[in-house]
């Protein structure tokens, strides 16, 4: 007789005590909203580098396109008028430098007319980043001929890596 | 009675375990918010600014006439053609926009134009000449 009520009470008991199974149910939850976390925060990553890349390359292609300068109190703001004398004197800033200072590992541009035809280019790797993805913005500009002294329109097409 | 304090406290560690979890990603999580679209506020800067320094008269005749020039025509059209955007302008009851009727506005800035409004010289009363107009540029979706 108490074997067959000792069975009975084993039969009762199950696999898994409810205990156990709630146990699996969180562990198993906590599972996955640590993978979920883990996720978000590899994209928050990403958009952050990307939206930080993208800044830095509006700075980087200001620089170009900018000019500012201040005698005393009088400031003056030459922007979008760029010419071929002055890509060249930032082209020797930017050989003289051994790293960039957004931390670049690749800066391009290549200067167009209005009729698309390339008129000045330059790039310069200052460490190897193939990995890394390409960003390029276009910058529309008046491109200022000091002989005649006339303005032309053009683009210039600024990368960075 | 020893079973029971077991259990509480085990269960009492997990649950902390997961409203932490919890409380970190509902923390953690990025609202998507309407961005300011850069590269397009950089392209509309551009183009005014290019616009002021090369065509500047044939904006002002565009705020008094709606007429739009051949030239600034043209540079509207390189504009899209160079940077894929479409660029309207608007100045009162006047518009216009390289695609026509089909500009969906996607970004807009109100920028300061100044010209000699020669339809208020009339009076012969400087303070009463307007030289400041507020010409709407933008960018086509």
């Amino acid at each position: 007789m108490d074997k067959l009520k000792n069975m009975i009470k084993k039969s009762k008991r199950g696999l898994f005590s409810v205990d156990a199974s709630f146990a699996v149910i969180i562990i198993l939850t906590m599972s996955l909203l640590f993978y979920l976390f883990a996720q978000a925060i590899s994209s928050s990553m990403h958009n952050l580098d990307t939206r930080q890349k993208t800044i830095s390359l509006i700075v980087f292609s200001n620089e170009i396109v900018r000019k500012e300068g201040a005698y005393k109190t009088n400031t003056e703001t030459i922007s979008n008028i760029i010419s071929l004398p002055e890509l060249n004197s930032f082209k020797t800033y930017l050989s003289k430098l051994n790293s960039s200072a957004y931390g670049f590992g690749y800066v391009e541009w290549k200067l167009y007319d209005k009729n698309n035809s390339l008129i000045d280019s330059y790039n310069k790797t200052f460490q190897d980043s193939q990995h890394e993805e390409v960003y390029c913005i276009n910058r529309l500009v008046l491109i200022h001929d000091s002989n005649t002294g006339q303005d032309t329109e053009g683009t210039i097409k600024v990368c960075i890596r | 009675m020893k079973k029971g304090i077991v259990f509480t406290l085990e269960a009492l560690i997990t649950f902390t375990f997961f409203l932490v979890t919890v409380v970190s990603i509902y923390v953690l999580i990025q609202q998507k918010q309407n961005t300011v679209p850069l590269y397009e506020t950089v392209v509309l800067n551009d183009a005014y600014q290019v616009l002021e320094l090369k065509y500047h008269t044939d904006l002002s005749v565009f705020a008094r006439t709606g007429q739009v020039s051949p030239e600034l025509r043209d540079y509207l059209n390189y504009v899209k053609e160079t940077t894929g955007h479409s660029i309207f302008l608007k100045f009162d009851k006047f518009a216009y926009s390289t695609e026509g009727s089909n500009c969906e506005p996607l970004i807009s800035q109100k920028r300061l134009l100044v010209y000699f409004d020669e339809g208020k010289d009339t009076t012969k009363d400087i303070r009463l000449v307007n030289y400041f107009h507020k010409l709407t540029i933008g960018l086509c979706r």
